[in-house]
């Protein structure tokens, strides 16, 4: 007996380290990935064939205010205000979405195809319910995101996601307003600075046309997609 | 769902959810232990199956499983170093099948389980005996099974470590048992690169949560003679809720109480030969198949000791 007590004590303290020693944390293939590094600004995407839109200046664009104007020193100032006091849990988003917005974006797509992609239960006489857009929010929730419907919507945000990029950078070459960072130099580039214009800013009309085209394919996500945007 | 829980069952047998392994005599869960130097070993057959189960906490039915069946064939073992110090095994062969539908059954060899357990207090108390046991499992998966196909997988291909707590009270033939259990799950690695439980996983590793259960048994027991009843209680410690007419997962919130019945009885014309049996049925559950499971063995004690003595699983009231 005596013999075998130290034997327990070593198994139950090689359990014990064991168990301390690894982790269960998971972390995601992209949670950590580095900031996006563009090769090359395509500063004539503006250019480009549109798939939707028949023009790149189909939506208009105001003119920006000339960057010496008290309005414009005013918004820089008002950025180096928000620098100064960044939380961490927002340092980390910016992080996030440096990874490049068309990835994040498509993740969050995944997601909700994955969070809808479940066949309605059979109706007690055996027929099997239909989920309706006219009311999305009753069971079987709208949409069933089942692989036809995942497809079509994937090719429907690519699309809107590419022509509005396309519009952004035609109105990009248009006003070629410099970025914030290059303007003023107490600005801090928080992504990757290259030397694209900044006006209208890409990761806006990305998110802008992104959350507005899941909140046609995805309905009753709508507080969620907000969330996301804001 | 069922199935999951015989798997799970089958994964620790120190978690026992599988109605087919936990309820044994002889086994981690009971206060009996095998006197120095023999060997108990023997085969056992076990079968369970359920049409319903519980989708979170909604019963249901699935027309495209219709009853789901686990079948185990399982080969346990008990050694005495001590009559104080036992060491276990158990590997089971699972084969799983569902009675409707597209899905394929699976079958393979499941995870190895070893138990050391040990008796630290053996004392009277009253006019009875009272005893305390300290158990610790390791299981681990054999072969490298398919745990992401619920609810037709065999297991759930976590590793495992239990730690446990057991008190037994014994007078005359009357005895209860009562045992508490933590088990630690690794986490596991599944044939998808994502997944979603309440939100997205872009990874194939898994976090399993863990598991907290508790045992009750009680009934007679002498020395050819235990018939006991038995009420148990899986609780996972995490998870999430089956979605609505979803598949499930492994790392749900696995749920069950379950009430069973065992009986061992020993050949009194042939040393060291027992027979046992017994059944359970699964009262109250979440995201596991409501179960109905029996099971029957044979073991033998073998002696290794130079001295030839009398006992095979010896209880602790009438070891002293």
């Amino acid at each position: 007996m005596k013999k075998i007590f130290p034997i327990i004590l070593v198994i139950v303290t090689g359990v014990i380290a064991f168990q301390l020693s690894c982790s269960k944390n998971i972390s995601g293939r992209t949670d950590d990935l580095a900031p996006l590094q563009p090769q090359n600004d395509d500063i004539n995407a503006g250019t480009w064939k549109l798939v939707l839109l028949p023009r790149p200046d189909t939506f208009a664009v105001a003119i920006p205010a000339a960057t010496n104007t008290p309005g414009y020193i005013a918004d820089l100032n008002e950025i180096k205000a928000y620098q100064h006091n960044l939380t961490g849990d927002q340092e980390s988003k910016i992080k996030y979405w440096a990874a490049g917005g068309v990835l994040r974006w498509n993740e969050l797509m995944r997601e909700l195809v994955a969070k809808y992609n479940l066949p309605p239960y059979q109706k007690d006489d055996g027929t099997y319910p239909i989920p309706s857009s006219a009311n999305p929010f009753a069971y079987p929730q709208f949409p069933f995101a089942n692989p036809p419907y995942a497809a079509r919507a994937y090719a429907y945000i690519s699309a809107a996601q590419y022509d509005a990029l396309v519009a952004c950078w035609y109105y990009k070459k248009l006003y070629t307003r410099p970025a914030p960072y290059k303007v003023d130099s107490s600005v801090l580039a928080k992504v990757t600075p290259t030397d694209l214009p900044s006006y209208p800013s890409e990761a806006a009309v990305l998110a802008g046309v992104t959350a507005e085209m899941m909140k046609l394919l995805f309905p009753t996500e709508i507080g969620n997609i907000q969330q996301k945007l804001e | 769902m069922k199935q999951f829980i015989k798997i799970l069952l089958c994964a620790a047998v120190a978690l026992c959810f599988f109605p087919v392994q936990k309820a044994e005599a002889q086994t981690d869960i009971d206060a009996i232990m095998m006197d120095k130097k023999n060997f108990c070993i023997g085969p056992m057959y076990g079968h369970s199956s359920w049409k319903n189960y519980w989708e979170g906490t909604l019963k249901r039915e699935n027309l495209n499983l219709g009853t789901v069946s686990t079948q185990m064939f399982n080969v346990m073992g008990n050694y005495g170093i001590s009559s104080r110090l036992n060491v276990l095994f158990g590997l089971p062969y699972v084969k799983t099948k569902a009675s409707a539908g597209t899905l394929h059954g699976k079958s393979g060899l499941q995870d190895l389980s070893l138990w050391i357990k040990w008796m630290p207090v053996e004392t009277s108390l009253g006019k009875g005996t009272f005893s305390v046991y300290a158990i610790g499992g390791l299981s681990f998966p054999t072969t490298n099974y398919v745990a992401d196909f619920l609810p037709l997988s065999i297991g759930l291909h976590s590793t495992n470590f239990s730690a446990r707590l057991m008190a037994d009270y014994q007078i005359g033939h009357f005895f209860v048992t009562g045992s508490g259990t933590y088990t630690y799950r690794s986490n596991i690695t599944i044939d998808r690169t994502s997944y979603y439980t309440t939100e997205m996983h872009l990874t194939n590793k898994v976090d399993m949560p863990d598991v907290a259960s508790f045992n009750f048994r009680t009934g007679y027991r002498s020395g050819h003679l235990i018939a006991e009843a038995i009420l148990a209680n899986n609780t996972t410690l995490g998870g999430f809720d089956i979605r609505r007419n979803d598949m499930p997962f492994p790392s749900n919130k696995m749920n069950a109480t379950d009430v069973g019945v065992n009986i061992k009885y020993t050949l009194q014309k042939v040393p060291g030969l027992s027979l046992i049996g017994g059944g359970n049925y699964v009262v109250a559950g979440r995201n596991v198949g409501q179960s109905t499971g029996y099971y029957g063995g044979i073991f033998y004690v073998i002696d290794f000791a130079p001295k030839k003595k009398d006992t095979h699983q010896q209880s602790p009231a009438n070891s002293k």
